[in-house]
């Protein structure tokens, strides 16, 4: 049973990333600009020249011989070269995914952890520190991730002198170190959005029979929010905290460029402006797979959160 | 002695112009059957939520309630838990609304109890189901078999007294009778008091040994089951009495009696039945009716029905 839905959801995964990849390649293509010109870097060629290029990326080949070209290389884990840096896109992403990925996590367990606090907070800790929280959250909800990085950066760093300014650091504890302001700027928004979730899912079950239920057979209160209202709520906080790491993984192209992180997202934004297609496209695909399997997770996980779940039946009962 | 005791029980609530419980004096003797009935938002529920201190949000609350001489009302919250535990326990209306969806039923018996299985498990006999049940989920069960896991919950504390509100509602008419029966043995066999709230005059004619008639927040008359019902004192029993359907067609609600209970922003000067009151004179509308004792019942009305015919 569980054996065949994994299988069936692979699948679709599987059909998904095919999918992807011929959208990412196709998107690439048809963006206006020719990627030679760059390669020239301005100085005019002889169009013997310019042919040699074309013929080394395959420029001249029929759009769909490019692409089955391409994704037979992804297969066997060639992503091509980068026109720009002249190496293999895969050495490129290899080189820059240890910071982007460190990041990423810092910024989902600030999301998870602080989200899930404040809105339980929200929810159960009277009026006052209701409004506070809502307050809060929606400050976090109307500041773009820039602005939070530059408003971090001047306060932490410029002024107070405890965070460096730039730079993703080596080994991890000074990563970590380098990546606190980083993390905080992007964790800001999901946190609220997170913490905004969770506070409704927990009212709504607070309101709920079964909680009365469980007050009035002598549990205490902290049993009765803990095993009753917040486990009773993480089914919509599952589904946002999944999505979230979508949302933290477009933000972190805007993060990096603030902190000058180099990181896959100042990778992808440089490749984006000189149309250094093969760096582009495999940043992209890896991406959609990332989404995808994401996904993948937050299904397999709905039945363990909920038992009138089966495994592909996500049923409507709240 | 009284498990239950509830004396002047007055209850306001935020944005009302009187108080939405007023006055309420009931007691439940030990092993005794009790039945509260009225029309819907007469205050049943938040009576019998009160017993359990489960009072709305906002609510201030007046008077006594004394559950095994204990003054509910008044205990530290730590006391409060330990009565809920062990002395008082509540049935609702929606065993499916009431029972946490996402946990075994086998949790929801021995939460807060540690090493309760054995308990669990002879309870879930004792309401007439098998033990596998234990480790099925809510959504496995039907209402009925819900319900007798809400019985059986509320029998792990062993309590004095069970308070049930409307419990076979939102079940179908063979289940109800089926738990109805299943209460009746319960108090039987465990010696439990009952607090019956129900909408169904004739189920407590059948189950219980008294009945309080509430109207708008107040005791409009009490006496025993038996002669309450067939030589009704009150207006309001009498016509909640006429307005009742015979046996083959009883249903879950009252048929109507005409006219509306009065709204909670309004204030009442009077008795609060005077306005569909075919007995009503001026000084029902101008002076609420102080209760009075006849034989075994107590009758809150200025013209009460001589010798209780119907009306
Ligand atoms: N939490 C609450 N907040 C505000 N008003 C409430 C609340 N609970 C009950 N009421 C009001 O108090 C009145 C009495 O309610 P209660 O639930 O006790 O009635 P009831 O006799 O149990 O009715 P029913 O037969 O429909 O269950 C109603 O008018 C209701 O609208
Ligand atoms: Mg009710």
């Amino acid at each position: 049973m569980i054996a065949r839905f994994v299988l069936r959801r692979l699948l679709e995964l599987a059909l998904t990333l095919v999918a992807a990849s011929f959208l990412v390649f196709g998107a690439v293509h048809l963006a206006p600009g020719r990627p030679e010109t760059f390669l020239l870097g301005g100085r005019a060629a002889s169009p013997e020249a310019l042919a040699a290029i074309r013929a080394q990326y395959h420029l001249d080949d029929p759009f769909f011989l490019q692409y089955l070209k391409w994704a037979g290389g992804v297969l066997t884990g060639d992503l091509g070269r980068s026109m720009q840096y002249r190496s293999p896109v895969l050495g490129l992403i290899e080189a820059r995914l240890p910071s982007t990925l460190l990041l990423i996590t810092m910024a989902a367990v600030l999301v998870v952890v602080l989200g899930i606090g404040l809105g339980r907070l929200a929810a159960v800790g009277g009026p006052a520190t209701d409004s506070a929280v809502l307050v809060g959250t929606s400050v976090a909800l109307g500041t773009p991730s820039f602005v939070a990085a530059i408003g971090l950066l001047w306060v932490f760093s410029v002024q107070l002198g405890w965070f460096p300014t730039i730079g993703s650091g080596d080994g991890l504890p000074d990563m970590i170190y380098h990546l606190t302001l980083p993390s905080l700027a992007l964790a800001l928004y999901w946190t609220g959005w997170l913490a905004r979730v969770t506070r409704g899912a927990m009212k709504d079950q607070l309101a709920l029979e079964h909680v009365t239920v469980a007050r009035s057979r002598g549990l205490p209160e902290r049993l009765v929010i803990r095993r009753h209202v917040l486990r009773n709520a993480l089914g919509p906080v599952a589904t946002v905290s999944g999505l979230t790491l979508s949302g933290l993984v477009i933000s972190t192209v805007l993060v990096e460029a603030a902190f000058g992180i180099g990181g896959l997202g100042a990778l992808l934004e440089s490749s984006v402006q000189v149309k250094d297609f093969p760096v582009v496209q495999a940043i992209t695909l890896l991406v959609v797979a990332l989404f995808t399997v994401t996904n993948l997770i937050v299904d397999l996980c709905y039945p363990l959160v909920d038992p009138r779940v089966r495994l592909g039946v996500r049923s409507d009962a709240g | 002695m009284s498990v239950l005791r509830v004396n002047g029980l007055r209850m306001w609530l935020p944005g009302t112009a009187r108080p939405v419980l007023d006055g309420v004096e009931l007691s439940v003797g030990e092993g005794e059957t009790v039945a509260l009935v009225g029309e819907s938002g007469s205050g049943k529920s938040l009576t019998s939520r009160a017993v359990l201190g489960l009072l709305p949000d906002g609510a201030s609350v007046e008077g006594g309630v004394e559950v095994a001489g204990q003054d509910v009302l008044a205990l530290a919250p730590s006391r409060l838990r330990e009565l809920r535990r062990r002395t008082v326990a509540m049935i609702f209306q929606d065993p499916r609304a009431g029972i946490n969806p996402l946990r075994r039923i086998g949790d929801f018996l021995v939460e807060g109890r540690p090493g309760s299985q054995d308990r669990a498990r002879e309870l879930v006999a004792a309401v007439g189901l098998e033990a596998r049940v234990l480790r099925q989920y809510p959504h496995q069960l039907s209402g009925g078999m819900l319900q007798r896991v809400m019985i059986a919950g509320a029998l792990m504390g062993d309590p004095k007294l069970l308070l049930c509100d409307e419990p076979t509602t939102a079940l179908d008419v063979t289940t109800q009778a089926e738990i109805v029966a299943l209460l009746a043995e319960v108090r039987r066999r465990y010696g439990t008091g009952l607090l019956f709230v129900t909408h169904d005059l004739e189920l407590a004619a059948a189950i219980a040994d008294r009945v309080y008639v509430m109207y708008a927040g107040r005791i409009a008359e009490s006496g025993p089951a038996a002669t309450l019902f067939t030589r009704p004192r009150h207006p309001y029993t009498a016509a909640l009495l006429a307005a009742t359907p015979r046996v083959e067609t009883r249903q879950a609600r009252l048929a109507t009696i005409p006219g509306q209970p009065p709204d909670l922003r309004t204030e009442l000067t009077g008795c609060a039945f005077a306005p569909r009151c075919p007995r009503a004179t001026p000084q029902c509308h101008d002076d609420p009716p102080e209760p009075l004792v006849y034989g075994e019942g107590i009758v809150a009305c200025h013209h009460s029905i001589p010798g209780g015919e119907r009306a």
